[in-house]
């Protein structure tokens, strides 16, 4: 038995650094999952995968590289909490100037594998309005994109109900696809995050 | 004019400005409900232009957002009328909302759109159905606009 | 005299059976609803534990994923410590038939896709290690206490091989506990978020109130304290899938002289 609460002792320590580390995180939805911690110093491009968006055509993320990235995962049947988080990510890329617009890509990227197919994804996207150019609905295989999640620091699982418990995050990624900025949780404010994309492109 | 005819007349002028101030109304909407259950009571509401419409959120996290390209939607308010959005609200908050305009003003509720969480507000004594285009609209939205403006013509016919 | 060479098969390489786990509910110490069972769809997970042998076929297909060539995105610092080389497990040393350790939470997702599986989710994984059947509950009390000695002290250094530990549940998958701790495609679960990982975590999820959700909260506990990246002796996977497995999984050959 000491022996057991000896290891006990040791990972609750370990954990409970964990724990403070993970704190800090502001003003997100009580039931959302917390976004996870990441590693910012390692390109997204690295995922090599193939996905597929609501135009039908084939894309890898390293498609991307060389301008900014805004990425934001949700899923189309998402009643609650998706379109405002769709709204958010709307928000930041419209009160960039018009110039940046043109040279700034969005990743709108579907856990719903199932239901979210290209075509639901266009009906989507034709719906909000969002089918602009520089706007992408995304799917793809299932384990590529828990991978591509995984590496945002986004958590979600499947409800019971086909539904989704997910954290919300919208993602900046510098033109070499590292993560720039990380606007976690509803209805916040993106001016930093605007901030940020304009910077990168006044480097360029 | 005779000094005392003026005053007569401006103090006429002055009351029959202030009656007409007084004569619109604040009405109330109620926003309820937290998911399946998030509606606006009552769904279809009727104003006169110039009412002033009070949006009471009292549980949950909605917006009072107008169907109309500005907010990424077709349009279902009358031509040449300013858009509208209040933004995120919370539980206890209240939004104003003035419609100038006669017409049929028809608005969503953000986060729970695709539940069918959507209203009406008729402006002006115009109770004809506009015929605004209903492709692309949620099929829960349109069941609520219309089974709430079925009932709202069967109460005023009934009066 | 006419002299007859035995029919010799030759083993190319064996896939590890899938095993159908058929759909069913269980008491999570983790439920999405206080008191309601945690319901499960069927669905294929494999016998055993992914080996040494089988991620090395994995990494000739996938150069990618090799000690020498894993992107610091994927892992930390001790991928496959322990092999001899790129592609040399080192037999000798740790064995044949051996589960795969030492992998992070991102070679496990790819390998599994590699073979058109994926991870099992944390409630697969746990629906299908309770599918045990105990004579009765002072054998499964005397099991739920092995397993905690176990979970204190899992020798790294001296992994059995797979399929060896006797433990198997209902289905036939075996060695879910007492060999090695697994990788599931949610290891954070959502209902875990708002329990702060403090003694107060174990006593909520112990509302079963035996050994057996003890040992589950130490599990559980322990496997919330991952992170994608890390890689380490006691942590090895298998697979599930959605499909069961194509028809021809055993590649033979052989001759008959």
């Amino acid at each position: 038995m000491r022996s057991v609460i000896a290891y006990m002792l040791a990972f609750l320590g370990i954990l409970s650094l964990e724990a403070v580390a993970q704190h800090g995180h502001h003003g997100h939805e009580k039931k959302a999952l917390k976004s996870e911690e990441i590693h910012a110093d390692h390109s997204l491009y690295h995922l090599d995968s193939e996905f597929i968006d609501h135009r039908n055509e084939p894309l890898k993320l390293s498609n991307f590289k060389g301008e900014p990235v805004i990425v934001v995962l949700f899923y189309g049947n998402c009643t609650q909490v998706c379109p405002i988080l769709i709204q958010d990510t709307w928000r930041l890329f419209s009160s960039l100037d018009e110039s940046t617009q043109t040279k700034t890509k969005v990743l709108a990227v579907s856990f719903d594998t199932e239901n979210d197919t290209p075509e639901t994804l266009k009906e989507y996207a034709e719906y909000e309005q969002l089918d602009l150019p520089e706007w992408y609905f995304i799917t793809g295989k299932h384990t590529d994109i828990k991978m591509l999640a995984t590496m945002l620091g986004v958590k979600y699982q499947q409800t019971g109900d086909g539904h989704f418990a997910h954290s919300n995050l919208v993602t900046v990624l510098d033109t070499e696809g590292k993560i720039a900025k990380r606007v976690e949780g509803l209805n916040q404010p993106m001016n930093e995050a605007a901030t940020v994309i304009e910077a990168m492109l006044k480097n360029l | 004019m005779k000094p005392c005819n003026v005053v007569f007349l401006i103090i006429v002028l002055g009351i029959s400005c202030s009656t007409y101030a007084l004569s619109t109304d604040t009405l109330t909407v109620k926003v309820l409900g937290i998911a399946e259950d998030a509606r606006f009571e009552p769904a279809v509401l009727q104003v006169q232009p110039g009412d002033v419409i009070r949006f009471k959120v009292v549980e949950g996290l909605h917006t009072v957002t107008a169907y109309h390209p500005d907010n990424r939607r077709p349009m279902r308010i009358p031509d040449k009328t300013q858009s509208f959005n209040s933004g995120m609200l919370t539980a206890g908050q209240t939004w104003f909302l003035t419609l100038d305009k006669i017409g049929v003003y028809d608005y969503f509720c953000l986060p729970h759109e695709r539940m069918g969480h959507a209203g009406r507000i008729i402006s002006g004594s115009e109770t004809t159905i506009p015929t605004y285009d209903d492709t692309l609209i949620p099929e829960l939205v349109l069941k609520t606009i219309n089974e709430a403006q079925k009932s709202f013509l069967n109460q005023n016919q009934k009066k | 005299m006419i002299v007859m060479m035995a029919f010799m098969p030759e083993i190319a390489f064996s896939q590890t059976a899938r095993v159908v786990v058929p759909a069913g509910s269980f008491h999570s110490v983790l439920p999405e609803v206080e008191g309601k069972p945690v319901d499960v769809d069927s669905f294929y997970m494999d016998e055993t534990a992914v080996t040494n042998e089988e991620y090395l076929e994995f990494l000739k297909d996938n150069p990618e994923w090799k000690r020498s060539k894993i992107l610091p995105v994927f892992t930390n610092n001790g991928y496959l410590r322990e092999w001899k080389s790129d592609l040399d497990p080192g037999y000798e040393n740790v064995g044949v038939n051996r589960p795969l350790t030492r992998v992070s939470w991102y070679a496990a997702n790819a390998y599994c896709a590699a073979q058109g599986g994926r991870l099992p989710t944390l409630n697969e994984w746990e629906y299908s290690a309770q599918l045990m059947e105990f004579d009765s509950a002072a054998e499964m009390n005397t099991f739920s206490s092995g397993l905690i000695n176990w979970y204190s002290g899992i020798d790294v250094k001296n992994l059995a091989e797979v399929g060896s530990t006797g433990i198997e549940n209902t289905e036939g998958i075996k060695d879910q506990f007492g060999l090695v701790m697994e990788w599931v495609e949610d290891f954070k679960p959502i209902t875990a978020d708002e329990l702060s990982l403090d003694c107060g975590t174990v006593g909520r999820m112990n509302t079963l109130g035996s050994v057996y959700s003890y040992a589950a909260s130490i599990r559980y506990i322990t496997r919330m304290s991952f992170n994608p990246k890390i890689t380490t002796g006691m942590v090895g996977f298998r697979c599930a899938y959605d499909v069961p497995a194509p028809s021809s999984q055993n590649n033979i050959s052989g001759e008959i002289l």
